[in-house]
């Protein structure tokens, strides 16, 4: 008996415009498949391969053995004769965390009221960036503070000094939780070292790197295929949700770039700031509801700024650093690019 | 109020905390290492008319040095299980700390009618050469429901694992050995696991390829091409069963091992009431961990809370009586002189009700 076709549930398909993917959320890859392909998994899951050739005609014979042997070879099928219950995937994806990433920024003062708080909300990781070169002594308090927490990782960002590169190490011994540290306006650029034990990696960045902001880029290289990533992106927005930036007077914002203040901590709790229905609206918009991305097969694997947008009139507008046009499938540089609003303006003329 | 007993490194058990304070619901975790801080208090909280709800995630028995705690330890646990569970929720039970035997779970699953590959036991060499002459089929051995680890000469540590019986195997073995588990080879399409939580079933198929690289080098491909796990649903008549035999084993939470095999047919291998659960969660997203705390919340009843001191302190020294020691008079007689004694009367006796003619 023949054997019918299953894609793994974990494999998941995702129309474009020009052409569709496959998210492998397995093994963190993903495939770039034609729309032809897209349609025969949608509509034929379930059947034999000699099924989806009669429904094609002989003459498309080698095209649809080409189709399935390139997904065969990507190990995404699943061939049975005794029929299997795949069971539909939960849609939703939830961390018992309320902020699962803190941004916060540190200066002479330890913020311990916001490290208990993240603390009881189960935040998972902090990022810290101290304002100035201080000294070991009081970064080392701000962590063994932060240990005695359950936050479980902690990131710090930190201007360059001497004092702090020759003596951190040593120091941070202490901190389990520890995972990155970066040094900006360092004399040094670009360099990567590891730290005690292996424990995190240590990053150096001159000045000129520390002020270029890479935040809402959109690059091939900030894509992630993993399985929250994807789940989440159905119905949040993965660049937002569960995340907060606080700076160093204590004012609350979605990210550190955003211009809108939702709540000052000195006078009221983080958990009563998020609640606010300012702070959950950034988080709550999906990809599936921004301009041009709705349209691009990248939408569930690609990080949504909505700081950086075309309009800032329109928050619904595609992200300003996009280099992507996915209506003719091409990257800025690639032969025949043009960009997205060019090539809307010709269409809207046909 | 929940109380959870488990080990300190157990993830799965901090994931439901998590949840438990996403929930707002006050918890305690008992470990082996804050028992006799704890298991007190907890004993007088239920004893003034609380009703928490409990959950026996894992434990680990063999904790202390001194055998005779692991003992009195588990006397506790038991005594405050009993004390409760006929008003409180306890998912797990103390006594799934021992159900591993695969023998009883092999009688139990063909009692409520689940597919199980057929187990003999063998204990000699003869007797398994004749099973292997008898058959066509192919077999594997494993422990009766132990973890047999072994550490050699270097400090490297060696597990007992599932095994082909093979004829290099056949080869090595001596003349008579301990009984051993012999049970049929099963050719699976895939593995299933199945989380059952009070009443409710979560699938995951494990699907292994078949790839030549594999075959090779399995290294390569657990880093380039994990196997894939995916959620599946079992047909409603087996998880019937699996519910009939969760019943015969008296708890009401645990992790099935199944396989389906080429002809579509699902069979029971497995067991474990305390087992992981994190690795059919997370694939499948699940929720587990949500879920059971959200079950712990649903049936706990307590009317006030319980405090208990944050004060480190070591519990270091034994029980009163176990402080105060004295010699203890002894006749002075190896007692298996007397067995070896009596084992060899009893071959005697014995010789005397067979024919004559056959002692010759």
């Amino acid at each position: 008996m023949e054997k019918k076709f299953y894609l793994y549930p974990s494999c998941i398909p995702v129309k474009g415009y020009a052409r569709s993917i496959i998210l492998d959320t397995c093994r963190d890859k993903y495939t770039l498949i034609p729309n032809a392909l897209y349609s025969i998994i949608e509509e034929f899951q379930g059947c034999t391969t000699s099924q989806v050739v009669h429904e094609f005609g002989v003459e498309n014979y080698s095209i649809i053995n080409e189709y399935f042997d390139f997904m065969r070879n990507k190990d995404m099928l699943y061939f049975t004769s005794n029929g299997i219950c795949f069971n539909p995937q939960n849609e939703v994806y939830e961390v018992s965390s309320l902020i699962s990433n803190a941004h916060i920024e540190i200066g002479l003062q330890i913020p311990y009221k916001i490290i208990d708080e993240l603390s009881n909300l189960n935040c998972i990781v902090i990022n810290i960036k101290f304002i100035e070169s201080f000294s070991i002594g009081y970064v080392v308090d701000v962590l063994k503070y932060i240990n005695q927490s359950r936050i479980s990782s902690v990131h710090i960002t930190i201007p360059y000094s001497r004092e702090l590169e020759e003596g951190i190490d040593s120091l941070l011994q202490t901190s389990v939780k520890i995972r990155r540290l970066v040094f900006i306006n360092s004399p040094r650029n670009n360099e990567k070292a590891f730290g005690y034990d292996k424990r995190y990696y240590m990053f150096f960045l001159n000045k000129e790197a520390s002020d270029n902001i890479q935040c809402g880029c959109i690059h091939p290289n900030f894509f992630t295929t993993s399985k929250g990533m994807v789940i989440e992106g159905q119905t949040k927005n993965t660049c937002f949700n569960k995340k907060i930036y606080i700076n160093k007077d204590g004012l609350l914002k979605n990210c550190p770039y955003s211009q809108q203040i939702l709540g000052d901590i000195n006078k009221e709790c983080i958990v009563d700031v998020v609640s606010k229905e300012n702070y959950k609206f950034l988080c709550s918009i999906t990809k599936d509801q921004v301009n041009v991305c709705k349209d691009c097969e990248f939408r569930y694997i690609c990080m949504d700024c909505r700081v950086y947008i075309k309009d800032k009139n329109n928050i619904y507008s595609q992200p300003a650093k996009c280099n992507y046009n996915p209506y003719i499938a091409k990257w800025k540089g690639q032969d025949g690019y043009i960009p997205v609003e060019d090539w809307l303006n010709d269409n809207n003329k046909k | 109020m929940v109380v959870i007993f488990s080990i300190e490194h157990d993830s799965s058990t901090h994931k439901v905390m998590d949840w438990l304070s996403n929930l707002s619901e006050d918890f305690c975790i008992v470990y082996p290492s804050n028992f006799s801080h704890k298991i007190i208090e907890i004993i007088d909280f239920v004893q003034q008319g609380n009703r928490p709800s409990f959950c026996f995630r894992k434990w680990d028995l063999k904790r202390y040095k001194d055998d005779y705690l692991n003992t009195e330890s588990f006397r506790l646990i038991e005594y405050l299980y009993h004390l409760t569970k006929d008003n409180c929720f306890w998912l797990n039970n103390p006594y799934d700390y021992d159900t591993n035997s695969k023998l009883l779970q092999h009688h139990y699953a063909q009692k409520v009618g689940l597919n199980s590959p057929d187990v003999c036991l063998v204990n000699s060499r003869h007797n398994l050469q004749q099973l292997l002459e008898r058959s066509d089929k192919q077999f594997i051995t494993k422990s009766l429901g132990s973890q047999i680890f072994k550490r050699d000469k270097t400090g490297q540590s060696l597990f007992a694992f599932t095994m082909m019986i093979e004829q290099d195997v056949m080869d090595r073995i001596p003349n008579h050995f301990f009984p051993s588990l012999i049970q049929d080879y099963i050719d699976k399409e895939f593995e299933i696991r199945t989380f059952f939580l009070d009443g409710e079933f979560f699938s995951m198929a494990i699907f292994s390829q078949e790839n030549e690289k594999t075959k090779i080098d399995f290294r390569h491909y657990d880093n380039e091409k994990p196997n894939r796990c995916e959620p599946i649903c079992l047909p409603t008549e087996i998880e019937f069963k699996l519910s009939d035999f969760v019943t015969l084993m008296d708890t009401n939470c645990g992790s099935f091992d199944l396989i389906q095999d080429k002809s579509g047919e699902i069979f029971f291998i497995e067991f474990n009431p305390l087992g992981q659960f994190g690795m059919v969660s997370t694939p499948c997203n699940y929720m587990l961990e949500k879920r059971i705390a959200e079950k712990l919340k649903k049936h706990s009843m307590a009317t006030s809370v319980l405090t208990i001191d944050k004060e480190k302190v070591v519990y270091d020294s034994d029980p009163i009586c176990a402080q105060f020691l004295k010699p203890v008079s002894t006749s002075g007689v190896d007692a298996c002189f007397y067995s070896s004694f009596y084992e060899s009367d009893y071959g005697l006796v014995q010789n005397l009700y067979k024919p004559l003619d056959l002692i010759g």
